[in-house]
């Protein structure tokens, strides 16, 4: 898959988790978004790893701030 | 064309295309593993209708995960749902402030310190205060693990459960045990304060959503009725014969879940464009799952399917709005959709193990055990001939009556049956006076408030034990003066020529209730009266009864007095009997 195509994911699932519009380019972090509370972090690592099919690690969860940390992180595991 | 004639069309267009859109979202709602992201993008595109079901979450762990699953699950079941979660609290300070539909204790039970015996004393002591503070049902996660530990505290919980009205241990652990070691996910503790996986939230939500709530919301659907080409078997017998059509592991596991829902204590109806004798010889042959005898009714023929949907629902004397309809054409799915107000649809996949897995969750169709209720419908509808040809036989009403050998039995706010007289207060279409449909907090405050009654009469004849088959839902002034604002009467009760006296003795045991509490007894009765679509039956049984033409009225008074009716239903041949039935018997 190209990077492209899991970043439009990423960022699509994103908006559906967040309930809140992602924007199709530019950054996007935990941190500038108050509402990407722990609840939905996991809620948001449950529909990324339906979305591409991929299993995280528990050491991969704190990674996992911003939609550019989550596209490098689906690109390694879709490597794997 | 007229206004009003648009506007029915436009209704039932409207209806038409509900149903089949909601079709739409069945392999997403009905999938093996539902996915998060197609439930929530689903969720937003269901049509839905009502006010939103209101559910209070008390809990200790985290539930959302679980709560923005339940808008997909809920609007396929018709219904928008609101979630109000508490704080975090293993003390379960119970916040009941706003009204709720329906409560959920979610306890994670491992973060308590206490024996789980005493533990189920507690959990009792905090359930009888929610249950005092709220009429809502109850609903309890039970404790999923597998330990015997867990099993004797989930065995103490259901126990107790029984002895308080409307509560519901929801079974996490048949669900753990269904996953595995898929229930857990131990990557999500700290992150999340979670325990369970994205496969147990997923699979909760959807029983919760589709199974446990609409069971403690709303009565139970009667019928399934089955397409048979293409839905019940593989292929078409007209065109392939009996030898021809498929009935492979897949049908046959289809076909058993039906007889499943038979035992279960639905009809199980057949509705079939063939020729009844194909169909027949077809059941005959051996190769059928599902026997002839384990189908109620079936209408095979060439004719419109809507028009033997009616039939069907004729004999089986239950509304459209009771029956799931089950096709593997959308054509004939709307047809029926739109000629019966009110019908499920459930469109057959070609894959009948996916047809198989959406009646496991279907809204409607759970049951929580064998509904007695159910089992004596069945019943009922079997013997009915029989009595047909007993009246026929006898020459006089008086005759009939005495050699039914009916036994009437009544009831005055019998908590126990809260359940049954809901039931009746939102299914019964044709014998229904106001059309109140009370709600379960609705039925709960009548039972409670002292100014309120609520009788219920069972009825037995010599071919049958009906069970319980009317309620009579009253509001009682210092005066002696007694509004009826409901009256329900199962139609299986019905063609016996005894209500009078089923009123007539409801009446008189709220009187009785009353001047034992030492309140005057019953004067006068007004009838609450409200006019629908299908209850025509109970407004001309009541316009005789009160001997009153109901024309523009609202309600009816008469003098408990003055009416014949009170001594007349004296003399019949009727064994009355008072209080509950002895269950145990």
């Amino acid at each position: 898959m190209k990077p492209a195509e899991i970043d439009r994911r990423v960022r699509e699932t994103l908006t559906l988790a967040l309930k809140k519009q992602v924007p199709p380019t530019g950054g996007f972090s935990r941190e500038e978004n108050p509402e990407w509370d722990s609840l939905k972090h996991v809620e948001m690592i449950f529909m990324l790893e339906d979305e591409f099919d991929v299993q995280f690690a528990e050491d991969d969860f704190p990674k996992m701030s911003s939609v550019a940390e989550i596209v490098t992180l689906v690109e390694t595991r879709l490597e794997a | 064309m007229t206004t009003s004639q648009t506007k029915a069309e436009s209704m039932t267009e409207t209806r038409v295309e509900a149903a089949l859109h909601r079709a739409e979202f069945q392999s997403v709602v009905f999938a093996d593993t539902p996915k998060r992201a197609r439930l929530m993008r689903a969720a937003a595109a269901m049509p839905t209708q009502g006010p939103p079901i209101k559910l209070r979450v008390h809990r200790n762990h985290p539930f959302e995960f679980i709560a923005t699953l339940l808008p997909s699950f809920c609007g396929y079941a018709g219904r928008n749902i609101e979630v109000s979660i508490s704080d975090y609290d293993d003390s379960l300070h119970f916040s009941l402030e706003e009204s709720a539909d329906a409560e959920l204790i979610w306890l994670d039970f491992t973060r308590y310190k206490l024996p789980l015996n005493e533990l189920s004393e507690w959990l009792k002591n905090q359930t009888t205060l929610l249950r005092r503070g709220s009429l809502a049902p109850i609903l309890i996660a039970a404790h999923p693990d597998a330990t015997n530990h867990a099993s004797t505290f989930n065995a103490s919980i259901t126990q107790w459960a029984k002895d308080i009205p409307a509560v519901r241990i929801l079974p996490l652990n048949e669900i753990a045990e269904d996953l595995g070691e898929d229930y857990f996910d131990k990557r999500m503790s700290d992150v999340g304060a979670t325990k369970l996986s994205e496969r147990a939230n997923v699979t909760l939500a959807r029983k919760l959503g589709l199974c446990w709530l609409p069971s403690v919301l709303e009565p139970r659907l009667k019928a399934v009725v089955f397409d048979l080409d293409n839905t019940l078997w593989g292929g078409v017998l007209g065109e392939d014969g009996p030898d021809g059509v498929v009935i492979d592991q897949g049908y046959a596991t289809l076909q058993e879940k039906a007889v499943d829902l038979a035992d279960s204590g639905l009809f199980i109806g057949v509705l079939s464009r063939n020729e009844d004798a194909d169909v027949a010889a077809m059941f005959a042959s051996g190769r059928m799952q599902l026997p002839l005898e384990k189908v109620t009714d079936r209408s095979v023929s060439w004719g419109h399917k809507a028009d033997g949907m009616a039939k069907i629902a004729t004999k089986l004397r239950i509304g459209f709005d009771s029956i799931l309809f089950v096709d593997d054409n959308p054509g004939e799915l709307a047809a029926v959709a739109s000629a019966c107000p009110g019908i499920k649809l459930l469109h057959a996949a070609p894959d009948p193990l996916e047809t198989r897995a959406a009646l496991k969750y279907f809204p409607g169709l759970f049951s929580w055990g064998v509904d007695e209720t159910d089992l004596l419908r069945s019943t009922d509808l079997a013997t009915n001939d029989a009595r047909q040809e007993l009246r026929s036989t006898t020459k006089s009403e008086v005759d009939y009556l005495s050699s039914l050998q009916l036994e009437m039995r009544v009831a005055v706010d019998p908590a126990a049956h809260q359940e049954r007289l809901f039931q009746l207060s939102q299914k019964t279409n044709q014998f229904n006076t106001a059309l109140k449909r009370l709600s379960t907090p609705d039925v709960a405050e009548v039972l409670e408030r002292p100014d309120k009654h609520a009788v219920a009469v069972w009825l037995t004849d010599r071919f049958s034990d009906s069970g319980l088959i009317a309620a009579m839902f009253v509001s009682v002034n210092k005066a002696g003066k007694l509004s009826v604002d409901e009256l329900c009467v199962s139609c299986r009760a019905l063609g016996r020529g005894i209500e009078d006296a089923m009123v007539v003795a409801a009446i008189n045991a709220v009187s009785e209730t009353r001047t034992q509490a030492g309140e005057k007894p019953i004067r006068s009765v007004t009838f609450a009266l409200q006019e629908g679509p299908r209850n025509g039956p109970a407004l001309t049984w009541l316009e005789k009864f009160s001997g009153q033409s109901l024309a523009t009225k609202t309600s009816v008074e008469l003098s408990r007095t003055d009416t014949s009716h009170f001594d007349k239903t004296r003399t019949l041949p009727i064994r009355f009997l008072k209080g509950e039935p002895d269950e145990t018997r």
